[in-house]
């Protein structure tokens, strides 16, 4: 009995201590140092304050290299934008009339890290946001695909890169010098993109040519490489008063090249590196230009007389038969790529090139949607100008022959035939 | 001598488990800023004229945590959105404050307004009007398309042309709130379930798309929309009603006879009733009256400031 009771202490004891051994453990409170010596609430009001002196300390403003778009496919654009203490931002671009800004607010807030906001709407920088842009670029909802949230990453007073909210393009800001004028200087920028265009490219890099052309501020490059592969890239860039300067750095034949500086006396473009790239300006005869992979947009007020007729009919049946209306039709490299309504489909012609400055051009197929759109008797009418029912053949003109915007074709048969095809998208009413 | 050694190990465990406490103090200082941000003069007017009275943030700026990243959208232009603050004030805020208290809009208006200054579009680059999120916040889309100088508010025509819109304040922003505003008051409290057997049958669903506007009437609904489902089909008659005139009212009744056929009249009459029975007894309004207050604030809009704040 008396043996029992001991054990039974024994066991009582044996709890006791356990549950002393837990409830010690239990109250410590793990003190970890906090790694950062201030709350992250404190530290971000800080950094914002910081960002936004650094923001407002260049005088004259910063040259933003702005790329819409998440595979940067329209190229970059010059922004000059200078942050004022009483919360607007005084904005030009390249893109518009050089002497133009707009002024709207400005904010830097906390969203996942500090983030430069333009959340006034400001005519200049959110053209590239619009989803329904001015010049009709890009879909409906879309526009350009352009930011105007940035989240910060680096911040000094030399340099500021950033990167867009949606698109993540890399955006990258520099002090503008307090002795340059916006104007002048947009103003040289829009000379030398004009001086520097050709209608076409060659680049060579070690022993790798590639055809060049460009679309907005973006080249396509088109090359086969060491294996015999052909490969086709988009570069896109931003010009400089001298050049082009390149988003990413480009390597192609184990060259690498980030800008181009143009030379007028030789329309040449030289590379920075060693490599020894370059790029050639090219004067390309028109009837090479007009199938050699640009786009060339037709359209219902481009055409002479001799050709509306035919448009009228063609787009009066489709609206009245489909329900639908042609939203583009463009040639590129002999092919003639249209919509209608929601359906996409293309015309495959023959062409046959005499001289510089003549062309005919015969039908010789379509995919599905085209054979649809002919046979039931729309693409015959608006192909009627172009092609007749048995080919036809045109002299051609333009507007600038080292950089045409614009190709004219007059019909050798008929001259009042007259189609003007334009570079810059357009839509066809 | 057990119960004295359990005793001492009882005074160890509670001196230990005491001591163990460590005492952290709180920051005295909030992490959230207490001072005023800076205002300019529209920011003092909203503080004044929304905030304080209605307790509405009237966000004018675009703001990424209020705003659907799903739509690629542009920020509101300042001077119009002065234009409508002021408008929204007079037509809305006001119309329900003069017909059913102040208390009334206080107490159930949505507590935020985000403005954006372009249209959203789906990928079928169809446009969004408006939403409302479970009554609290109105997203008003298009504030860059009004035209300050020559407000424009059709309550005459009640099929309006989608494929090309107008400038249209009633379209693009009253109806729109007031449909909105509809499903808040329903969400208070509910209606009666007799409204969801008048048109039971002719519910469309998602394919209302395909239903015209003009063609509604005659099965019973007074707009392509109100067919996809009842709830729907309550706020139209009821945003519609309350902000087009009485012939345009009318016009949406003849229209609903298809030759000695007057079912498609006698439905949207039958819900009319209900939903009339619904805000005089749950919510005290007379619409039609509400109507006429609307309509007159409308006409005010012709001669209001929309460019100075008062």
């Amino acid at each position: 009995m008396m043996n029992d009771m001991k054990i039974l202490n024994i066991r009582i004891i044996n709890l006791l201590f356990i549950s002393v051994i837990l409830s010690v453990l239990g109250s410590c409170t793990p003190e970890v140092d906090s790694v950062f010596d201030d709350s992250s609430a404190n530290r971000i009001t800080k950094a914002l304050q910081v960002d936004k002196e650094i923001l407002q300390g260049a005088k004259n403003g910063w040259l933003m290299k702005y790329y819409p778009a998440s595979d940067q496919r329209y190229g970059g654009y010059n922004m000059l934008v200078k942050f004022g203490t009483d919360g607007n931002a005084v904005i030009a671009c390249d893109k518009f009339d050089a002497s133009k800004t707009s002024t709207s607010n400005y904010s830097l807030v906390q969203s996942a890290g500090p983030v430069l906001t333009f959340n006034e709407y400001n005519e200049i920088i959110h053209y590239f946001s619009d989803p329904v842009n001015s010049d009709g670029i890009g879909k409906k909802g879309d526009g350009m695909l352009g930011d105007f949230e940035f989240t910060l990453r680096e911040v000094s007073n030399q340099k500021i890169v950033m990167y867009g909210k949606k698109t993540n393009s890399r955006i990258e800001m520099t002090p503008i010098s307090p002795d340059t004028n916006w104007t002048n200087y947009l103003k040289s920028i829009q000379v030398a993109e004009y001086n520097m265009g050709f209608g076409m490219y060659s680049y060579v890099a070690g022993n790798i040519t590639a055809k060049v052309t460009m679309s907005y501020r973006s080249m396509t490059m088109n090359y086969a490489d060491e294996k015999g592969n052909n490969i086709s890239t988009n570069i896109p860039y931003l010009v400089t008063p001298t050049g082009y300067e390149l988003y990413d750095t480009l390597s192609i034949g184990n060259v690498k090249v980030k800008t181009l500086t143009y030379n007028a006396g030789n329309h040449e473009f030289v590379s920075d590196g060693t490599g020894g790239a370059k790029l050639y300006g090219i004067i390309t005869p028109l009837n090479q230009l007009l199938t050699g992979g640009s786009n060339w947009y037709f359209s219902y007020g481009n055409l002479s007389t001799f050709g509306q007729p035919y448009w009228d009919k063609a787009a009066n049946d489709l609206y009245t038969k489909e329900g639908e209306v042609l939203s583009y039709m463009y040639l590129n490299a002999n092919i003639i790529y249209f919509k209608s309504g929601s359906y996409p489909g293309k015309y495959t012609m023959t062409s046959s090139l005499q001289g510089d400055n003549n062309i005919g051009f015969k039908l010789s197929g379509y995919d599905s949607n085209g054979q649809f759109y002919y046979t039931n008797g729309y693409f015959q009418y608006f192909l009627y100008p172009f092609c007749g029912a048995s080919g036809r053949s045109f002299t051609l003109s333009c507007d600038n022959i080292q950089n045409p915007t614009v190709i004219i074709l007059t019909d050798v048969t008929d001259s009042s035939n007259v189609i003007t095809l334009t570079k810059k998208s357009s839509a066809p009413y | 001598m057990i119960m004295k050694y359990i005793k001492f190990i009882l005074i160890v465990a509670a001196t230990l488990v005491i001591g163990s406490c460590s005492n952290e103090k709180l920051d005295p200082n909030s992490i959230f800023p207490t001072e005023s941000p800076e205002r300019n003069a529209f920011d003092t007017w909203l503080l004044n004229n929304y905030t304080t009275p209605y307790n509405i943030a009237f966000n004018y700026l675009y703001k990424d945590n209020d705003t659907d990243q799903s739509y690629n959208v542009i920020p509101a232009e300042k001077d119009k959105s002065i234009a409508l603050a002021i408008m929204i004030k007079h037509v809305w805020l006001e119309a329900y404050a003069e017909c059913c208290g102040e208390n009334f809009i206080k107490t159930y208006s949505p507590r935020v307004m985000q403005l954006i200054g372009s249209g959203a579009y789906n990928s079928n680059e169809s446009m969004v009007m408006g939403t409302a999120e479970g009554g609290l916040k109105v997203m008003l889309y298009n504030v860059n398309a009004i035209d300050i100088n020559n407000p424009y508010i059709d309550v005459e025509n009640p099929y309006v042309d989608k494929t090309n819109p107008t400038k249209d304040l009633n379209y693009y922003f009253f109806h729109t709130m007031h449909h909105e505003f509809g499903h808040i008051l329903n969400q208070k409290k509910n209606y009666s379930t007799d409204f969801n057997l008048v048109s039971a049958a002719k519910y469309k669903s998602t394919d209302w798309i395909n239903l015209n506007d003009a063609d509604a009437p005659k099965l019973g609904f007074v707009s392509g929309y109100a067919s996809s489902e009842a709830r729907e089909d309550f706020v139209e008659i009821y945003s519609i009603y309350i902000t087009h005139s009485e012939a345009c009212w009318q016009k949406i009744l003849s229209d609903a006879v298809n030759g000695t056929d007057t079912s498609g009249r006698d439905a949207i009459i039958a819900k009319f009733n209900i939903i009339k029975n619904y805000f005089k007894t749950s919510w005290n309004i007379d619409i039609t009256q509400l109507r006429d207050v609307i309509l007159k604030r409308f006409e005010d809009i012709k001669t209001l400031d929309l460019k100075n704040l008062k």
